[in-house]
């Protein structure tokens, strides 16, 4: 069989040269190139097509998060592996999300590394085993889209602003009413509807009246 | 017809004068030649001057006269003394009339005089009262001297006008507005005019009413200015301006003319002040804004560097150490393996604390993934060590990246509005809602807590953190609204807009534009 052959990516000397060291003590591994930044790395991974890429997250050039989205779309057949120090799900997520097969956190074992990179060889997802796929799916959850009302967004000063123009008063006599001047009422008012998204005092009033805020 | 209509027209008058004088005859005539009529003469005589003037009832006194000859004659039979009698007595009665024609043509004058100067007086006070709402309501240096020299032209159109005002930092007079004088050399050469000199030299009036004829009036009287009134704007005993007026035909200034552009003068100086204060302020205000937004701006990029470097730097250096660490432990006897795994456990705490303190600072999330993330990761962590629940909702926001500044301000807010539901609301839950919508970002933090009463707080500065947000808020031309009140809650609400155009910047653009990079 022949070996698996390897680019590796990472910026820092002592990162760098410790993970070289611990690859190459690996039988069936093989680093076939190195990258001191994200630019390099994308370089030598074209020009050698290795099986795997090993790449930093933080790089300079051109950060990992990148290096592996262009990388997956253009090479379908090479697999990345993300090396990351921060064990955020929202990292692994974009990590991911880019086409990495793989997620390590350096503070992990050295045995995470060469196992992480014969399980995606094998075409199978690896994550460090402090992450789970049960806290990324969580964070998914929380991370989803609601839908808010625009309503909310008014100030309580703005809500009554809005309610006393819909019901058709002046800018003077709500000023009176609120103890503002009639300039503050109007800006106010402005506010209103940009937050609402009315162009008018027309929209404004149908706008009440659909919500069911008119008396 | 109206009285006005009969008075307007001059043969009006003579026809119902001369009608009159010939009844006041016929009376004469009808009457008993004992009985002197002469007086009621006076009465068509006192209509036609005061109403036509001098020349006409000087006429119709001898008119008058004449009618009374006639009379005289036609009544008195008997033989007089001297034949001349009747005339010498019509002489002297045209004498009387013409007398008192005269007396009131000269009252009507004088009446009429007085009429015109007060209207004059109170054109003016009006034009000073103007002036004065002008200048106190406005404060622009310029518009104020504009106003000044708009008064004077109303009155006097024609005359030529300049305004020098003395600058601030140099000292030297320097033209500032003027009127009819643009044309030539004229407001360079007014500057070193002897006139003007003089007056700053003795901080009064200077007046020239006889031609402008010496050898340094030559450029004046060339563009047909004659006289000349220059005034000194004085406040505190202080030469602020020059306020200089020439006239285009040869002029008396009077004491009431100098007495007017004097206090005219007077209105402005304030104005002047007013505005000079007002610049001052603002221009304060504008620094003290640019100031604290450095602030923000160097305090954050320190952050950010501190918060890099240990992260990258300190921690790839502990990570490098724990790699070499752990490859020792294969090669160890027993004894020794124990020993590296403690000192890697160590390390490993180490490197947890660095990453923590370096997230403290400043999340990298910020700067690699965007609001949204940070927002999540933060309130995952606020929720584990404070014990309170943050329900956060959002709308619009996936996906989006916003200029660094925009980001910033927005995590810092929402993080000290949570620090404050924490430390002071004493609730197990709260509300967070993050809107995108066309061009504004909107914060809402919300708690049903302890509240408090924002004036006071921000009043008695207990409320650093409250200004702070809204400081953020107002640098980015957003708006920051606090509302509380004690035991029911507090709520937080910050609009900060955002240009849409900043979204086309892809993440990793900005992660190589981050400081600290």
């Amino acid at each position: 069989m022949n070996d698996i052959t390897i680019v590796l990516a990472d910026d820092h000397p002592i990162v760098h040269e410790g993970l070289r060291v611990l690859i190459e003590a690996e039988p069936g591994l093989a680093i076939i190139g190195e990258a001191n930044d994200g630019l390099e790395a994308l370089r030598l991974t074209e020009k050698l097509q290795p099986n795997v890429l090993l790449a930093d997250l933080a790089m300079s050039g051109l950060s990992g998060l990148e290096v592996t989205r262009q990388v997956t779309k253009r090479f379908p057949l090479i697999r990345v592996i993300v090396l990351s120090m921060h064990a955020d799900e929202a990292y692994v997520l974009e990590a991911l999300r880019n086409g990495a097969s793989g997620y390590i956190l350096k503070e992990s074992s050295v045995m995470e590394v060469t196992k992480g990179i014969k399980e995606v060889v094998a075409g199978r997802r690896f994550l460090s085993f402090s992450l789970s796929q049960e806290s990324i799916d969580a964070y998914i959850e929380r991370a989803k889209t609601h839908t808010l009302d625009p309503y909310d967004t008014l100030t309580s000063r703005e809500r009554e602003v809005f309610q006393l123009t819909a019901e058709c008063h002046t800018s003077a006599e709500i000023g009176r009413r609120l103890f503002i001047s009639p300039r503050t009422v109007e800006i106010h008012r402005q506010n209103v509807m940009r937050k609402l998204g009315l162009r008018n005092q027309g929209e404004l009033i149908r706008y009440a009246a659909r919500r069911c805020l008119l008396p | 017809m109206s009285f006005r209509k009969i008075t307007n027209s001059k043969l009006h008058i003579i026809s119902i004068s001369l009608l009159g004088v010939f009844i006041v005859g016929v009376a004469d005539y009808v009457t008993p030649i004992e009985i002197s009529l002469a007086i009621f003469y006076l009465l068509p005589i006192s209509f036609v001057t005061w109403f036509a003037g001098r020349i006409e009832g000087v006429i119709l006194s001898s008119v008058a006269a004449a009618i009374w000859l006639i009379g005289d004659f036609l009544l008195v039979e008997r033989p007089l003394s001297y034949a001349a009698v009747p005339y010498w007595n019509a002489i002297m009665q045209d004498g009387v009339f013409v007398i008192i024609v005269l007396l009131l043509s000269r009252l009507k004058v004088a009446l009429l005089h007085e009429k015109q100067s007060s209207r004059l007086k109170s054109d003016m006070l009006r034009q000073i009262g103007q002036l004065n709402l002008a200048v106190t309501s406005n404060f622009d240096l310029e518009s104020v001297g504009k106003s000044l020299l708009d008064t004077i032209e109303l009155f006097f159109p024609g005359w030529a006008t300049s305004l020098m005002l003395v600058n601030e930092h140099s000292g030297s007079l320097e033209h500032f507005v003027s009127r009819n004088l643009e044309e030539s050399k004229c407001t360079t050469e007014l500057l070193n005019w002897y006139g003007t000199r003089e007056i700053i030299k003795s901080k009064a009036a200077f007046v020239q009413n006889h031609h402008l004829d010496r050898r340094d009036d030559r450029l004046f009287a060339r563009m047909g200015w004659i006289s000349h009134l220059g005034l000194p704007l004085l406040t505190r005993g202080e030469v602020l301006g020059v306020l200089s007026i020439f006239t285009d035909e040869e002029h008396n200034f009077t004491d009431e003319e100098i007495a007017f552009f004097t206090t005219l003068a007077g209105q402005a100086v304030i104005g002047l002040q007013n505005a000079r204060l007002f610049a001052e302020i603002r221009n304060g205000h504008q620094q003290l804004k640019e100031l604290s937004r450095r602030l923000l701006d160097v305090q954050e990029t320190d952050r950010c560097h501190i918060a890099r470097e240990l992260h990258d730097e300190v921690g790839q250096i502990l990570t490098g150490l724990q790699m070499t660490l752990e490859m020792t432990g294969h090669s160890c006897d027993k004894e020794a393996n124990i020993t590296l795994a403690k000192a890697q456990s160590l390390v490993n705490d180490l490197i947890r604390h660095v990453r923590g303190l370096s997230l403290d600072l400043r999340p990298s999330l910020l700067d690699d993934l965007g609001l949204l993330p940070t927002l999540l990761w933060h309130m995952e962590r606020y929720s584990s060590t404070t014990g309170v629940k943050v329900n956060f909702n959002h709308d619009g926001l996936e996906g989006k990246r916003f200029l660094p500044q925009v980001e910033t301000a927005a995590y810092r807010i929402v993080q000290e509005a949570l620090t404050n539901v924490a430390r002071h609301a004493k609730v197990d839950c709260t509300l967070v809602h993050v809107w995108c919508m066309r061009d504004l970002l909107i914060l809402k933090i919300q708690d049903t807590g302890a509240g408090f009463d924002p004036g006071t707080a921000i009043r008695a500065g207990r409320a650093n953190g409250l200004t702070g947000m809204r400081e953020r808020a107002s640098l980015l031309g957003g708006e920051l609204s606090i509302e509380s009140i004690s035991g029911t809650g507090t709520c937080i609400i910050a609009e900060l807009p955002f240009d849409e155009t900043s979204d086309k910047m892809t993440a990793n653009e900005r992660y190589n534009d981050s400081p600290g990079r």
